[in-house]
């Protein structure tokens, strides 16, 4: 669970924009909307962070209890993992 | 939203074609795009229209053969722009996704030697990641100045360059400014930054603030005030030597070949039926410059521009 969790740096670019973002997978031609959860995880994401600190990160956020970030946070690295978007 | 595809579509392809240079062992500087864009607030898009980039001015050809190896082609071929006033990079388009990349050998505004440009700019640059691929950025410095000579070669008719120079002198310190004037008289391109700060009011107090001469080259003059389009190619004509050559000028600018009728109209950019269109409404177009570009030369050549 200590694992640092990052996104792909190839082909991959992405811009803030009122407090949500947008990417472009230049691997698959594809733009992603990311909501305002998980735009607040995309910075940590680009740097390099564990579950464990996406968890705190949200639960600061949105005020949510460690549980549920925690859900959340899988959630979200599985959907971005289904897209090829993090790194191996 | 739109603005802000396109921007990062064209961070890719700036880095696709950073890296292909590279593979081609050619080094390049990224101008404007990102290096601007690092100016701006957090959260907001500074939106670019193509990809600008900088390269050692004996490494066009080398570079060109990479831009062809993506599906790019030249606008305009040097054969098909001869006696025309020589343009300050080469433009490449590629027609499948529409990406525009502009080689550029010098800046509009610069008087020094193309070769001289390069070794400054590429003397302080800044690594950043773009698209996976490392690419070099201008000093703050030398960013600082491109940004006045953007404004400058545009006039105060070009929203985004004016946006980008308000930005730039509300938040680029003042001892950058002063490096950019120090890099910008170093490179004799001190007329034209001058021309570019004074487009507005912050950055006529700034040039009077850094001493920056107002005096200015009738080129310089022409663009800063957003001449019409045709005047600086009626100058461009009149310090053409010898009768000859002049008639020739004239000949080809009436009967322009299709890429230099490209490198002046977007028209003629939109394939086939636009080129055509842009040759049928091209008499049509002179004729509507040709006064006020005289007028405005006119100006310039007393220094009232």
């Amino acid at each position: 669970m200590s694992d640092v969790v990052r996104l792909r740096k190839d082909k991959l670019e992405w811009r803030e924009v009122e407090g949500e973002v947008v990417a472009l997978d230049g691997t698959a031609s594809e733009y992603l909307a990311v909501n305002r959860s998980g735009a607040e995880l995309w910075p940590l994401l680009a740097e390099g962070a564990t579950r464990v600190q996406l968890a705190a990160r949200l639960s600061e956020a949105f005020g949510l209890d460690a549980d549920r970030a925690a859900e959340d946070v899988e959630a979200f690295l599985a959907a971005l993992d289904e897209r090829g978007l993090l790194e191996r | 939203m739109r603005e802000v595809a396109r921007t990062l579509a064209l961070d890719l392809v700036a880095a696709d074609v950073v890296h292909a240079l590279r593979e081609a062992g050619v080094e390049s500087v990224l101008l404007r795009g990102p290096a601007v864009a690092r100016l701006y607030p957090p959260g907001t898009v500074r939106a670019y229209v193509d990809v600008d980039l900088l390269v050692p001015p004996g490494a066009l050809g080398p570079a060109g053969e990479a831009l062809l190896a993506l599906g790019f082609e030249r606008v305009a071929e040097d054969a098909e722009l001869r006696g025309h006033r020589p343009a300050h990079a080469h433009e490449w388009l590629r027609l499948g996704d529409g990406a525009a990349v502009d080689l550029h050998r010098t800046l509009s505004g610069v008087g020094a030697p193309p070769a001289e440009l390069w070794a400054a700019f590429a003397r302080h640059v800044e690594i950043v990641l773009l698209g996976g691929v490392d690419v070099q950025l201008p000093s703050p410095a030398a960013t600082a100045l491109g940004i006045a000579l953007h404004a400058a070669h545009h006039g105060p008719g070009r929203e985004r360059s004016l946006r980008d120079l308000a930005l730039a002198l509300e938040l680029v310190p003042e001892g950058t400014w002063r490096a950019a004037a120090d890099l910008a008289g170093g490179l004799d391109a001190l007329p034209a930054f001058g021309a570019g700060l004074s487009l507005l009011p912050a950055g006529a107090d700034l040039a009077e603030r850094l001493s920056i001469p107002s005096g200015m080259p009738v080129e310089v003059a022409l663009r800063a005030s957003g001449a019409p389009p045709l005047a600086l190619g009626l100058d461009w004509l009149l310090s053409t030597p010898g009768p000859r050559a002049k008639a020739g000028l004239v000949l080809r600018t009436l009967f322009p070949a299709p890429g230099a009728l490209r490198s002046w109209r977007a028209l003629a950019r939109r394939g086939r039926s636009g080129l055509v269109a842009a040759y049928a409404s091209h008499p049509f177009w002179l004729a509507r410059h040709a006064l006020p570009s005289a007028i405005a030369l006119f100006r310039a050549r007393r220094g009232g521009a």
